[in-house]
């Protein structure tokens, strides 16, 4: 099923009202509307599938999780699932040449929420809200919700995760991240009501 | 001065130490007399008579029966998509109160609710992977399908037409 273009206006109310702190800080619409992958595959540059730990169930039911990796939403299993992506541990969130970064965003050490991968060349950090639009937020605190996290904020980031570009190219992630950044460019370049709505 | 609610100095002070045999070493009264003062059908013929009173042409039930199950399930699916749209956590997106008053309405009607969960994950793509599961106790998804929404729709599209549902 195609992606769906939804007027700019209702995408603007959607995320702002989902994160307030959007309100105040700049922030960018970079893909139309999609089921289809939410933010833990689009920080491991996915567009084509659900990540998320689905339980002890023998065939989990709707979502995707690397073979092997526990099946519980602490941060340290997510952890684990981008290790086998060549990330490591790292203690900043600033932009070092010829890295590749993700964060993840939890309310404590066992409830992780989202995940967001900083801009290839360091203009702010991707993320996938759920099924809503792809948005580049130019900090990483712009969706964190405010304390105590609970109900339907994202709490705040807990862990980055580095790799180098060369781990990124061996896995085929950097050509993965080219494709769907050049057709989410095409889409915002050649439908009218972006255009007109200024949604870029 | 007595309370309006006593006639009489001995009613008062029934009502002041309390139902009898709670604070008493000895029951002051058989359990057959203990039973008068909480006359159950009494009680539901004060909420009824307070219900007509209060709310006249509105009680829970006829609120649920004017409209169909098709359009409260819809009317909370629209609710609970919209709201929990941001969110990527299953959990998060469980614990909303519209997901959790859809498979209430389960209880008045599990193949309805199953047969219209098929049809809006049909026409609207949305998970409701979990929910059917849940009821059906059933998962038509392959192992090497899972994540996959497409895949996982046109699986539960088969199973749904499988059953007779779709």
């Amino acid at each position: 099923m195609q992606p769906e273009f939804r007027p700019a206006n209702v995408v603007r109310n959607s995320i702002q009202s989902a994160f307030p702190r959007l309100r105040l800080a700049h922030w960018k619409v970079r893909s139309p509307f999609d089921r289809s992958y939410k933010c833990i595959a689009w920080a491991a540059c996915r567009a084509d599938n659900i990540w998320w730990p689905h339980g002890m169930d023998p065939v989990p039911k709707g979502l995707y999780w690397p073979p092997g990796v526990p099946h519980d939403t602490k941060v340290d299993t997510f952890v684990m699932a981008f290790e086998r992506l060549g990330y490591q541990r790292c203690d900043n969130q600033e932009f070092e040449f010829g890295f590749q970064k993700v964060a993840i965003y939890a309310w404590d050490l066992d409830t992780t929420t989202h995940m967001a991968r900083q801009h290839f060349l360091g203009k702010g950090w991707l993320s996938k809200p759920g099924i809503l639009e792809d948005i580049v937020h130019f900090t990483l605190e712009s969706i964190e919700s405010d304390p105590p996290y609970r109900g339907d904020g994202y709490g705040e980031v807990f862990q980055i995760l580095k790799r180098s570009w060369l781990t990124a190219l061996f896995r085929t992630c950097l050509f993965r991240c080219a494709w769907y950044t050049f057709r989410h460019w095409l889409y915002r370049l050649v439908h009218p009501s972006w255009k007109s709505g200024g949604i870029t | 001065m007595l309370p309006a609610y006593c006639t009489d100095i001995n009613e008062y002070r029934e009502w002041v130490k309390g139902p009898p045999g709670i604070y008493d070493d000895q029951p002051r009264y058989e359990k057959s007399q203990v039973v008068q003062f909480v006359d159950q059908d009494e009680i539901k013929e004060w909420i009824r008579e307070f219900d007509e009173k209060e709310f006249p042409n509105e009680t829970a039930t006829s609120i649920a029966s004017e409209r169909t199950l098709k359009e409260r399930f819809f009317e909370q699916s629209d609710k609970w998509d919209s709201e929990t749209a941001h969110l990527s956590s299953p959990a998060q997106r469980f614990l909303h109160p519209s997901y959790v008053a859809i498979m209430g309405m389960a209880q008045e009607n599990r193949d309805e609710i199953v047969r219209l969960l098929l049809q809006d994950m049909q026409a609207n793509r949305r998970e409701w992977f979990w929910a059917l599961s849940y009821l059906t106790h059933e998962n038509p998804i392959d192992l090497q399908d899972s994540g996959n929404l497409n895949k996982m729709i046109r699986a539960w599209g088969q199973w749904g037409r499988k059953k007779g549902l779709l």
